[in-house]
């Protein structure tokens, strides 16, 4: 496939530390091989590269790898009309670098992802949740926690307040049967 | 007087009628203190802004022109302070429960509660979210539950004219329906 300039200094810049692919889609994925060239590389794309708007900072779950999480950084260039996608990979021990020094943006969507996932990261005074409400415990997005959740909210007349808790559900989840009985081409296997 | 003076129920009523019929041809009327209170509660109830999802549009719409609510005495108030009424109109999530519960205490009394759609009856569409509260009669206690997803705004205005049935009626306010049930099972 041939490639346009800018992909090919992007992919010549960051050669040693980074591995640049297109995805079938179109898609261009930067694959971090270290955690701690992360800010360096963010900082280069964004002074050399013009890819100056950080839309997203989110992450992936997959439990049963040896890096868990999948750190990914979503950038936009206005410029370029382009969009590239920062892909790191960590187990969730050790602290992040905070992208904050580079995109002041990163603050929230940094907590947004210690909040669902427990990722930690560097530069916060602290790991302050930002959707779930206070005293709140668990990390909803990672694929061990419970759907419904484990407490639930109730007030408390006696006290007078609102308080948590162990969450008991009457009627258990559906679980919805995906596979259609009227789907085309079983149906005429059947036949 | 005592009870032993009083009139059978028959007399009573004749007695009543003729004071009536009197009454009426000097222009005025007779009544009781609580007929005349609840009266005038039912004529002016007045609802707080209370919005948290799409619930909260319909509600907008209750008191646009088409309906009107403000013919039947209703408007809203943007203050707790001013209000009798509190309308849940949408989903309660964990972290407004509290907000939610505090917005309660701070109306002065008499006040009622309107449970508006699903989610604040039930939960709802996020019955099983780990961050939504499964019906908002676990805050606050519930005078009535409007259904529907989201209820069109008439079904809002038929719901706050029965709630006016039942402030005319006197019914008293009942407790945590859930918390009730909670205690039961542990």
């Amino acid at each position: 496939m041939p490639q346009s300039p800018l992909a090919s200094n992007i992919q010549k810049a960051f050669l040693g530390t980074a591995a640049f692919n297109v995805t079938p889609q179109r898609e261009w994925v930067l694959t971090l091989r270290e955690m701690s060239s992360l800010l360096k590389i963010l900082t280069t794309l964004k002074n050399d590269f013009m890819f100056e708007v950080l839309v997203d900072i989110t992450a992936v779950h997959y439990p049963e790898r040896d890096t868990p999480f999948e750190m990914v950084y979503l950038l936009l260039s206005l410029q370029h009309n382009r969009r590239i996608r920062v892909v790191l990979h960590t187990d969730g021990t050790l602290k992040l670098a905070s992208a904050r020094q580079v995109f002041s943006a990163a603050y929230w969507y940094e907590r947004e992802v210690y909040d669902m996932f427990g990722v930690r990261f560097t530069n916060h005074d602290t790991a302050a949740r930002i959707l779930t409400e206070q005293g709140f415990e668990g990390h909803p997005l990672l694929k061990s926690f419970t759907t419904y959740g484990e407490t639930e909210l109730f007030f408390n007349e006696a006290t007078g307040q609102v308080e948590h808790r162990p969450a008991k559900l009457p009627q258990k989840n559906r679980l919805y049967e995906l596979e259609n009985p009227w789907y085309m081409p079983h149906y005429k296997e059947a036949e | 007087m005592g009870l032993k003076n009083t009139p059978d129920k028959q007399t009573q009523d004749e007695l009543l009628r003729a004071t009536m019929h009197k009454s009426q041809q000097h222009g005025y009327i007779l009544s009781t203190i609580d007929d005349v209170v609840k009266w005038a509660q039912a004529g002016s109830l007045w609802p707080l802004t209370f919005g948290l999802a799409c619930c909260g549009v319909e509600m907008m719409h209750t008191a646009a022109p088409k309906l009107d609510m403000e013919r039947f005495g209703m408007f809203f108030r943007p203050s707790p302070r001013q209000a009798d009424v509190l309308i849940v109109a949408g989903t309660l999530t964990n972290k407004m429960a509290p907000v939610l519960r505090r917005v309660y205490d701070q109306m002065p009394d008499p006040k009622w509660v309107v449970s508006m759609g699903s989610c604040a009856n039930g939960g709802g569409y996020y019955h099983y979210s780990y961050s939504v509260v499964r019906g908002c009669d676990r805050i606050l206690p519930v005078d009535l539950y409007v259904p529907g997803c989201p209820p069109s705004a008439e079904a809002l205005l038929h719901g706050l004219l029965q709630l006016q049935e039942k402030v005319r009626a006197g019914k008293k306010k009942p407790g945590l329906i859930f918390e009730q049930d909670h205690k039961e099972e542990t």
